[in-house]
């Protein structure tokens, strides 16, 4: 935390404090002639680029209330600037606080309250060496417009309030209205024992009350007005005594520590009384309204803007660490998967691996053996089988019982292979003739017929060879025991006189294509 | 407000700072898009070598059932 100066700026003498995070200590005092300025510059001479703060408390502090137009903008900073010029000679430290909307027949105007130093000049020279010595002036403060931060920390947001502290420079009495600031005056002390102060404290609030009344900021018959009391240290007790509350005024007294502790400020330098609690207000919790000029700001702003930059930049780096370290864990997250689904994966391997060594040891691949089988299964089925014909001409035969088998020859092979062997395929596979082809010559006797009569025998044949075609098999010749062609000779006799006592015989050929 | 050569100058050196603390940010959310997206694309390589394994063993399983039921009918 950055450290910050504060000058206590009282009508004598003029206390420079250094704040550092919650505790407060005097750097120096200087007195409020040219030996002190004097003291101040040298002081300054090795603080360039430091902060510093103004907390004026002087008896001298204007507060006006005006009305003006309800504006906004540079509209708005113009009309209070002509109002401050109107009202005040020098404008270096002078500024408007606003206390709000109030709505007219005519149109909505703005309640301000004007306030400057009637004597400006004993602060110039004192602003003029911070701005010499390049230090950064944060602003300038008077105790009353630190007070309603004060009253807010230690009562909350009072409808009326007035708040009392006995400070170095004098008796300091504020009146806060909701929160904002309409007027205060301070009244010099001198040193007196605590129930002295205490009367002193009533009986100048009695006639601050009046003095409000009058100018009509209290209404005459209004609620009491609550005054919150600062006792200096352990003189709580003696201030609560001497303080009773009446039907226009009811006092609460707060011991110095206890608003200390309220205000976070751990510890003060000795001596200190009631300015220390607007001293840190005004290092940790200044009110936006000041009297220092933008141009006596500038240092300040341009520090402030230095370390908004730096501010936002952390920022983004913060966001962007934030995304990247979601997205790190998205990583880490998506890398467990992975590393589950491999270990997975290699145990799926190793119980194939377990499987397969079970399995004989081949010379050749899985996959070739694959292949193998495959093809084996294919020649299997292209392969034909006697069994097939066997089992097709014996249920045939078996409707069959008059022919007796003399002979089956069964070949497989090529149409041209076995046409040289004799043994004719089908008309059709000519033209086909490297399909493979079962052929099945069948061979027999009629047997219970009688050998004379040509027309039974034949058509006996002929309805024996047509029961034989089917599940494929094809017709392919059927002989005859006689020839009953154009070709052939016409006799009456059946296979000559040397076959008489032989039945008559007869030859089928079957076909079937393989696939 | 208008701000003078030298305030500029002031500014400058914040303003590297914020740039090069952003570009570092930056930088922080590339890699770890990066590193994001290698990581799917191993949980990809891994979900498709663990799918193929499965398959496999899923394959040779009934290779060897059917081996077994038919080595169990040769023998009956």
């Amino acid at each position: 935390m950055a450290t910050r100066h504060i000058l206590y700026f009282t009508a004598e003498d003029h206390y420079l404090y250094r704040s550092v995070g919650p505790t407060l200590e005097l750097e120096g005092k200087f007195t409020g002639d040219d030996l002190g300025l004097s003291a101040f510059r040298e002081y300054l001479a090795g603080q360039r680029g430091a902060l510093f703060a103004v907390v004026a408390d002087l008896a001298g502090e204007d507060f006006h209330e005006e009305q003006i137009a309800y504006l906004r903008g540079a509209d708005r900073e113009a009309v209070l600037a002509r109002r401050l010029a109107q009202r005040y000679r020098d404008t270096r430290l002078a500024t408007a606080l606003s206390l709000g909307q109030v709505a007219t027949p005519e149109r909505r105007n703005e309640r301000v309250l004007l306030t400057s130093f009637t004597n400006t000049q004993q602060l110039t020279p004192w602003l003029d060496a911070l701005e010499e010595a390049g230090t950064r002036l944060s602003g300038v403060y008077s105790v009353p417009l630190l007070a309603p931060a004060l009253a807010t920390k230690l009562a909350g947001r009072n409808t009326r309030l007035l708040i009392v502290t006995a400070n170095r420079a004098g008796l300091r009495q504020c009146y806060v209205e909701n929160g904002k600031l309409r007027f205060a005056r301070l009244e010099r002390t001198v040193d007196m024992v605590p129930q002295a102060l205490a009367l002193f404290v009533r009986s100048e609030t009695q006639r601050l009350v009046q003095y409000l009344t009058t100018l009509r900021a209290l209404p005459r018959d209004g609620a009491a007005v609550q005054v919150l009391v600062i006792a200096p240290p352990g003189q709580r007790a003696i201030f609560e005594q001497a303080l009773p509350s009446d039907a226009r005024l009811v006092f609460r007294v707060v011991d110095f520590d206890e608003a200390q502790r309220r205000i976070k400020l751990r510890r003060v330098p000795e001596g200190t009384n009631g300015e220390a609690l607007f001293v840190h207000l005004a290092a940790h919790k200044p009110p936006a309204e000041q009297f220092a000029s933008r141009e006596d700001r500038r240092r300040y702003f341009l520090w402030q803007l230095q370390r908004g930059i730096v501010a936002a930049g952390v920022a983004g780096f913060c966001a962007c660490a934030l995304v990247g370290a979601s997205r790190w864990l998205e990583v880490m997250s998506v890398r467990g998967q992975a590393t589950e689904q491999t270990r997975e994966a290699r145990s799926a391997a190793q119980q194939y691996q377990r499987i397969t060594s079970t399995f004989p040891v081949t010379d050749t691949s899985t996959e070739n053996l694959k292949v193998a089988v495959v093809e084996f299964r294919r020649i299997a089925e292209r392969s034909a089988d006697p069994e097939r014909a066997l089992l097709h001409v014996s249920r045939v035969l078996e409707q069959y019982p008059q022919f007796e088998l003399e002979s089956l020859r069964w070949a497989v092979g090529r149409a041209g292979d076995l046409r040289e062997s004799a043994l004719k395929p089908p008309a059709g596979s000519t033209a086909a003739s490297d399909a493979s082809t079962v052929l099945v010559e069948v061979s027999g006797r009629v047997q219970a017929t009688q050998r004379n009569d040509y027309r039974g025998i034949t058509a006996q044949v002929q309805r024996f060879a047509g029961a034989l075609v089917g599940e494929g098999y094809e017709l392919v010749r059927t002989q005859l025991p006689f020839d009953i062609t154009s070709e052939g000779v016409l006799t009456g006799d059946i296979g000559g006189t040397t076959e008489t006592a032989e039945a008559p015989r007869f030859t089928v050929v079957l076909a079937r294509r393989l696939p | 407000m208008r701000f003078t050569r030298d305030e500029l100058k002031r500014l400058m050196l914040p303003l590297a700072l914020a740039l090069a603390l952003l570009a570092a940010g930056a930088t922080l959310i590339v890699t770890a898009g990066g590193a994001q997206r290698s990581a799917q694309g191993q949980l990809a390589a891994a979900q498709a070598e663990r799918r193929e394994n499965n398959e496999r063993l899923a394959r040779i399983s009934e290779e060897e059932r059917e081996v077994a039921r038919r080595s169990t009918s040769t023998s009956a």
